[in-house]
């Protein structure tokens, strides 16, 4: 591998996984506040979590298991803030409604 | 049988606590101090060589940590376990005698280390001076004492749960996870020369206890703390509890392969370690969302503002750490360059910080909260606020300039240069690394600056204050 290939790989893996704590944190702030413009500023990190996945997925410089397995976290990095969401409200209802 | 006691009374188990919360302190202190010699000692290497060289200044700074956040930990359990079970701890005298061991076993330890250092490589060594693995450096005896205190502190939690008749799902939790935290100890206390295989144990202790027995530890503390914080229901805690041991559980033992690639094990480790590794950050993105949501809930208020602040900055923290710069170079392809630059201390660093430290702080608040002023309607001061920023500020500059050395070590001394050793040379000599060690020691001096912020706080904060809820107009 490269020095090149090692950088990319490096910085996009960090690009990846901080856009996607971003996007969580986004999404959850905008959706407490009722603020549906923080929430759609939040699908911006979920649009950069992507564009690190595919710059660790398009290049050469992974094998098959690698890339399906880049591809398939950053898949459910996508889902994970309204997934989590889901969970924390309906837990949250269902011990008020108690 | 529950033995609830009257506001302002503590039980004989919370008042141990406090005697381990300020040993913890104390020993912070001692990791800061050791860290700082060891960094200067990278831009001069003669500093106090032949008296306290750096491998001491390391070993100790390492070790104190190992050692200050277990003490912590162990507080947190001390401290709310009665409140959990309503009732006093059962083998309090054994817990006491423990305690005191433990101390006097470090105090050995350090001397040691302090004044003999190393020894000829015998049995001699092992079993007097150091065992030599990193991280655990401890000598056999005190590894055995480890053991023995942590066996002593499992007994204690499952006899007083048995005692108080009462097993709640975060007690249930914790003695599983005790169970696990003292056996997997014993795996680094086995010596073979063959070096595979020493490793491969070693590092059951270091990783699993890192990354699986102390992550489920310190889930179970903050639950606890969570529902006296924030008045969180148990059920929601507990539910959370659960979902945290699944998935740390389910990435975090099998993520142990990502330090297996290069000792020599089975190539499967590679697939496998480099898959779990890969979805370890998961769990920790999902916990950001439950942050914001109890935050929110809660508008940033609580009675009791810097354990408030420290809790969610755990949150936060974990995620950074341990996920962002964990997965940064968790990749075999990436680690193969990686590994053993300044980018392992980067992350270690922010994780440890991230995960452990903010927690302890979490709960040592708390902690002063009912014994200084329970009364309060606001347990708060200004300066916290300081340290908290602080040190924020000082571990992500630490961690930042090491980030960079070690990006220029991953670069020029291993991808470009082929890990020769003109190669490490040039490394070393390359501006971004040598700047990089300037700024770890300058944010270091930063840090420790905001350890004393932090340690006057702790010392003084409730003490000056006398006003009562009607007074502040509380309506809590």
């Amino acid at each position: 591998m490269t020095s090149e290939a090692v950088r990319d790989l490096m910085l996009y893996g960090m690009l990846m996984v901080s856009a996607a704590g971003f996007y969580a944190m986004f999404y959850a702030l905008g959706r407490m506040l009722g603020r549906p413009s923080i929430v759609t500023f939040s699908y911006l990190f979920a649009a950069l979590q992507t564009l690190g996945a595919l710059g660790m997925i398009l290049p050469p410089y992974l094998d098959a298991f690698w890339k399906y397995l880049i591809a398939f976290s950053s898949a459910v990095y996508l889902f994970i803030p309204q997934g989590m969401w889901w969970v924390v409200t309906t837990f949250h209802e269902k011990e008020h409604a108690h | 049988m529950t033995q609830a006691l009257p506001q302002g009374k503590l039980y004989e188990s919370q008042k141990l606590a406090l005697w381990y919360f300020w040993v913890a302190l104390a020993l912070f202190g001692a990791q800061v101090l050791f860290g700082l010699l060891a960094a200067w000692q990278y831009l001069d290497p003669n500093f106090l060589y032949g008296k306290l060289n750096f491998i001491t200044n390391r070993m100790l700074h390492i070790n104190a940590m190992i050692v200050w956040l277990l003490l912590g930990f162990m507080g947190g359990v001390y401290w709310f376990l009665p409140l959990e079970l309503g009732r006093e701890v059962v083998g309090i005298r054994l817990a006491r005698f423990a305690f005191f061991t433990l101390i006097a076993a470090v105090g050995i330890v350090v001397l040691v280390y302090l004044l003999v250092q190393y020894g000829p490589g015998n049995a001699f060594t092992l079993w007097f001076i150091t065992e030599g693995r990193e991280y655990i450096e401890a000598p056999r005896w005190a590894d055995f004492g480890i053991v023995a205190v942590m066996a002593i502190f499992l007994y204690n939690v499952v006899a007083t749960a048995l005692k108080a008749q009462r097993i709640t799902g975060v007690v249930a939790v914790l003695m599983f996870d005790l169970v696990a935290l003292a056996g997997l100890y014993t795996a680094g206390m086995h010596y073979t020369p063959n070096i595979s295989m020493d490793q491969y144990f070693w590092w059951w202790v270091v990783h699993l206890w890192v990354e699986a027995t102390w992550e489920v530890l310190v889930g179970s503390i903050m639950a606890m703390a969570l529902m006296h914080l924030l008045g969180t229901p148990r059920r929601i805690v507990e539910t959370w509890l659960y979902l945290e041991v699944a998935l740390v559980f389910g990435t975090g033992i099998l993520g142990l392969g990502h330090h297996y690639f290069w000792i020599g094990t089975p190539e499967y480790w590679l697939g496998l370690g480099g898959f779990f590794s890969a979805l370890e950050p998961i769990p920790l993105v999902a916990m950001v969302v439950h942050a914001v949501y109890d935050a929110g809930m809660h508008r940033m208020q609580t009675v009791n503002q810097p354990a408030l602040f420290w809790a969610i900055a755990q949150a936060f923290g974990n995620f950074i750490g341990a996920g962002v710069w964990g997965f940064m170079q968790t990749l075999p392809q990436i680690n193969l360059y990686s590994h053993g630059t300044q980018l392992a201390p980067a992350h270690g660093h922010l994780a440890f910080f991230g995960a452990y430290v903010t927690a302890i702080l979490t709960v040592i608040y708390m902690a002063l909260h009912q014994v200084r002023r329970p009364e309060l309607p606001r347990f708060d001061s200004k300066l916290w606020k300081w340290a908290f920023v602080l040190m924020v500020v000082g571990i992500f500059g630490m961690s930042a300039a090491m980030t960079i050395a070690g990006f220029t070590q991953t670069m020029v001394e291993r991808a470009i240069g082929g890990s020769t050793w003109q190669a490490y040379i040039d490394a070393q000599q390359h501006p971004w690394f040598q700047n990089g060690m300037v700024w770890r020691f300058v944010f270091g001096v930063f840090f420790l600056v905001s350890y004393l912020v932090l340690l006057w706080d702790l010392v003084t904060i409730g003490k000056g204050e006398a006003r009562t809820a009607k007074e502040v107009g509380a309506h809590d």
